[in-house]
């Protein structure tokens, strides 16, 4: 996944969350990971993987019914969320993701295009990881 | 007299217990409104509890037959949650301790799920009653935001044996039946489809090969995905509802056979359910037998609802009247599960 081959082609839930792990190494506070790709790509595995190698030791579960979760343990310190539920946000509260997205941490965000341009004023985009079904176990990821 | 209140999710609860625990009235007002979104809606959600609170601790302490003179406690979930949603909680309750000069328990939503079980349940066939159940016990927690298998040696906490390692149980059920086409909230809807449908027709993952009481259901939401992709359209039209029921008897084994794994190896005699999941009937059917004894609370219980909340409140430490004034809400959950 650097610049020359954004694209990768995973063959098990390990392999995904190995590529997350990639990611996360040159990520610093302030980024902002988009996750696009349909249910059952991979999503939480690759964040997951992104997670454990910031330090995060307990489960990484679904944010789905949470909007989110924050890892305030990692280092630097990071959010998981899953805006799928959100039809806009121009109904929410403006504050909602300022709990999650900020200057002083790393944000993964699925689902991210109810946000609009929210996202960008809060942090720095760093990546937009898209996950497809390539059959079976098999994902392709591509990262740019 | 306990006034309890829950607003962790989508439904507005009040409650009104008896200093021993009975039940005088259990109110709940499910907010209807998020259907349309395909889930709960945090902002909505909190606008919606700060309509129907008042009127909904109104309904409360009228159906008990007491007013706020005979209140004696007052108690209130505190976490985990949409912060949102628990704050109209929070504060109403921190209101009407304050001005009553009240103590205030605050509980945590998982406690109260776990504290449905000190509770009358209900017989097999749900219509007769059975007594409240007293620890130590087993009991799985499953719903849409959380599934956890524990070991209650107290009415105060619970150690947990298990947890899910990725979707919670509900949220497996709202994804699959979203993957079949059917509305939210997914778990009822699913079920009913599967009734007619044969669960024996697809071979869905139970992920077994995890040791422990952990669980894990993602892999079964794409089990069911490639499955609809492999099946023609008009074949998977046709076979709705085998796919519902297999889908369903995959959720439900995974569940089943943690608790069977917990009671063969620690010896658990009783067994108890909590959490939305636990209101569904092939559930509780295939954890009949499991156990010695298993407790089953009625379905009011084991949605979101204030009687578990008052319920759990009578073995918490109640803050006195200036101890609460800086009481907040936690999201996620304070009990690292």
């Amino acid at each position: 996944m650097s610049a020359g081959e954004p694209s990768a082609l995973t063959r098990s839930a390990a392999e995904t969350e190995a590529l997350g792990a990639r990611l996360a190494g040159r990520l610093r506070p302030g980024d902002v990971v988009l996750l696009t790709g349909e249910m059952g790509t991979g999503k939480t595995t690759f964040v997951r993987g992104a997670l454990r190698a910031l330090g995060v030791t307990r489960p990484v579960t679904s944010p789905t019914f949470t909007l989110g979760q924050r890892y305030d343990e990692a280092t630097p310190p990071a959010s998981h969320l899953d805006l799928h539920r959100l039809a806009g946000l121009d109904d929410e509260d403006p504050a909602l993701l300022e709990d999650y997205v900020g200057p002083g941490r790393i944000a993964f965000v699925e689902w991210p295009r109810v946000a609009g341009g929210r996202l960008d004023v809060l942090g720095r985009i760093a990546a937009r990881v898209e996950l497809e079904h390539a059959g079976a176990d098999a994902r392709r990821i591509t990262c740019t | 007299m306990i006034l309890a209140l829950e607003t962790s999710c989508d439904d507005t609860c009040a409650a009104v217990l008896t200093p021993e625990g009975v039940i005088r009235s259990n109110v709940i007002s499910s907010q209807g409104v998020h259907d349309q979104f395909g889930g709960v809606v945090p902002e909505v959600a909190s606008r919606q509890h700060l309509q129907l609170v008042n009127a909904v601790v109104d309904d409360a302490l009228t159906t008990a037959q007491t007013t706020l003179d005979d209140l004696t406690l007052v108690a209130v979930t505190q976490g985990p949650g949409l912060v949102g949603a628990l704050l109209v909680g929070v504060a109403t309750a921190k209101a009407i301790a304050s001005v009553r000069g009240l103590p205030l328990a605050p509980v945590d939503h998982l406690q109260g799920h776990v504290a449905a079980s000190f509770l009358p349940g209900v017989d097999a066939e749900g219509t007769g009653h059975t007594p409240p159940l007293e620890p130590p016990f087993t009991c799985l927690v499953a719903s849409g935001g959380h599934t956890f298998l524990a070991h209650v040696g107290d009415h105060a906490s619970f150690d947990v044996l298990g947890r899910t390692l990725d979707d919670a149980a509900g949220e497996a059920f709202d994804k699959g039946a979203r993957l079949l086409g059917l509305p939210y909230p997914g778990g009822p809807h699913l079920e009913r489809l599967a009734a007619d449908g044969d669960p024996e027709a697809f071979g869905f993952p139970v992920s077994d090969q995890l040791a422990g009481y952990d669980f894990s259901f993602s892999g079964l939401k794409t089990a069911l995905l490639y499955k609809l992709r492999d099946l023609s359209d008009a074949e998977a039209g046709a076979r709705r509802a085998d796919l519902a029921a297999s889908f369903q008897r995959a959720i439900v084994e995974a569940l089943a056979r943690r608790v069977e794994r917990a009671v063969l190896t620690t010896g658990a005699e009783r067994v108890s359910i909590g959490g939305g999941v636990a209101a569904n009937g092939a559930l509780r059917a295939r954890l009949a037998g499991v156990a010695g004894h298993l407790h089953i609370p009625p379905r009011a219980l084991c949605t979101d609802n204030a009687a578990m909340i008052g319920a759990a409140a009578r073995h918490v430490s109640a803050l006195e009247p200036g101890e609460y004034d800086d009481l907040d809400a936690y999201p996620t959950g304070r009990r690292d599960l």
